[in-house]
């Protein structure tokens, strides 16, 4: 999570990954893509680390420092913030990275738990938050962020879990010794169970679901990854960092432990040398590609843009810039 | 610790450990500084500001035991049985904490004294019937505190208790 956004919502920027050498222009301007900027009611920071469009039109916004804002007409005149209607719908939550509406709730992950929020006595302001999962361990260590969830085809949450950045914190009062799932993506079914599934993260800040709903999310450049990949998360997969590998021993784990990783070899090499090693699905090119990819969207829908067609048959890539 | 922080109004206030589900902190006058939390990546915990309460012990509130003179068990949290459900919120704000042990389902909450001199600590206890509860007893936080019989009445009973400070 190197970069969030500043203010208002996020502007979208195409990537086409077909035509590369063109992503500097992209970016500037696209006949693709409209970035509409808000201008927010006073007070407002609305840090975006989440959206999710409700099935009346509402937009909702999770914003890092705890909060929910749901926008009542979006899609009203950016400009006037009162037209739009801005409206705090949730508070005191911890770093919420990621919004879902599913099943007349809004879904979001914190830093210790995927929480679902309601409102129960139909005021607007939500009054109920229950832990729908935990148990990913969390020391403390400003890096354990947590990211999600986006629902897979058969209808159970995902979310990834950045790897800790050195050891785990011991806070006064810790007492819980574990800290597992640290660069795993988990999953939870609809009655809370947690299981994991793909080690080898580092920081997978950007994930999503393609319109077939495969899992897919995005890691950033840092030890273990010498560029940004976007990862097609699944059940067994290790992905390369090495942090997440301990938790491979555990009866848990799907993945299998592939002992001492080898060292001074291209990925190419290691991804034949080691059990169970899955290569990303795309590698984007440092800077050149983005330097910190974050959420992105799948759509076949944009029909200005190129499909891009991989052996993960998704469309068109978006970025958050 | 995983705290979820409790101020009100009246400057008393409380911190409940979602991780092992029990009460955790006290204290009065101001509440707390979260910029610490998102100022610098470091992310120093935001700690108590004020006058901190006298100290809670870290047990859970109920347990299973043979008799009342039974030592209290040392496990917490998912180790003791509980399981963590999240929280509601009342009329005014206020949440109660929502965990569930032994086939009992709990509603805790703390809300500040009506004198504003400490917090009222409000235990709901529920069972699909009144046998659920047998042999399960009740600890306040007080250093006095004595283990209480959960006896259930048509599947509900309440405990409370006045912790000033």
């Amino acid at each position: 999570m190197r970069k969030y956004l500043s203010s208002g919502l996020p502007m979208l920027a195409a990537l086409l990954m077909a035509h590369l050498p063109s992503v500097a222009r992209a970016v500037g301007s696209n006949p693709a893509y409209t970035v509409t900027p808000y201008v927010l009611p006073d007070g407002v920071k609305l840090e975006a680390s989440g959206l999710a469009l409700l099935p009346d039109g509402r937009l909702a916004v999770s914003v890092r420092k705890g909060e929910i804002w749901i926008l009542e007409h979006p899609e009203a005149d950016p400009t006037d913030a009162k037209a739009v209607g801005y409206r705090l719908f949730a508070s005191g939550l911890h770093e919420p990275l990621g919004l879902l509406w599913h099943d007349g709730a809004l879904y979001t992950v914190q830093r210790s738990e995927l929480t679902k929020i309601r409102d129960t006595d139909g005021d607007g302001v939500a009054d109920e938050y229950l832990a729908v999962a935990k148990g990913w361990g969390v020391s403390g260590n400003y890096h354990e962020y947590a990211y999600g969830p986006v629902l897979d085809r058969d209808g159970n949450f995902w979310i990834t879990l950045n790897a800790s950045m050195g050891g785990p914190v011991k806070l006064a009062g810790h007492r819980m010794q574990e800290k597992h799932w640290r660069g795993w993506a988990v999953s939870v079914s609809p009655d809370g169970k947690l299981s994991p599934m793909s080690a080898g993260l580092r920081s997978p800040c950007g994930i999503a679901v393609n319109e077939e709903g495969d899992v897919f999310c995005t890691d950033q450049q840092g030890n273990w990854w010498s560029t940004n990949p976007l990862l097609h998360l699944r059940k067994g997969a290790f992905f390369g960092h090495a942090e997440s590998l301990p938790d491979a021993q555990l009866p848990e784990s799907p993945v299998a432990d592939p002992g001492k990783l080898p060292q001074g070899i291209t990925v190419v090499e290691a991804s034949r040398q080691v059990k169970g090693f899955a290569l990303p699905a795309v590698w984007f090119p440092y800077v050149k590609a983005g330097q910190s990819p974050t959420g992105w969207s799948a759509t076949s829908r944009a029909e200005s843009l190129v499909r891009l067609r991989s052996r993960c048959s998704w469309g068109s890539l978006f970025f958050l810039a | 610790m995983q705290a979820v922080t409790v101020g009100s109004p009246k400057g008393v206030h409380a911190a409940f450990d979602a991780l092992e589900m029990h009460w955790a902190v006290v204290w009065k006058g101001r509440f707390i500084d979260a910029m610490t939390t998102w100022e610098e990546r470091a992310m120093t915990p935001a700690k108590p500001l004020g006058t901190l309460g006298p100290v809670l012990p870290p047990r859970m509130p109920l347990a299973r035991l043979k008799s009342a003179s039974d030592g209290w068990p040392e496990a917490v949290g998912e180790a003791a049985g509980y399981h963590y459900s999240g929280y509601r919120l009342d009329k005014d704000g206020t949440p109660i904490f929502l965990y569930e042990v032994g086939g009992l389902k709990v509603e805790d909450s703390m809300s500040s004294a009506p004198k504003g001199d400490g917090l009222l600590r409000k235990i709901k206890i529920t069972g699909a019937s009144d046998a659920v509860a047998e042999g399960w007893y009740y600890l306040g936080l007080g250093k006095a505190a004595q283990p209480e019989s959960v006896s259930l009445t048509k599947g509900m009973v309440e405990f409370e208790e006045y912790i000033k400070f």
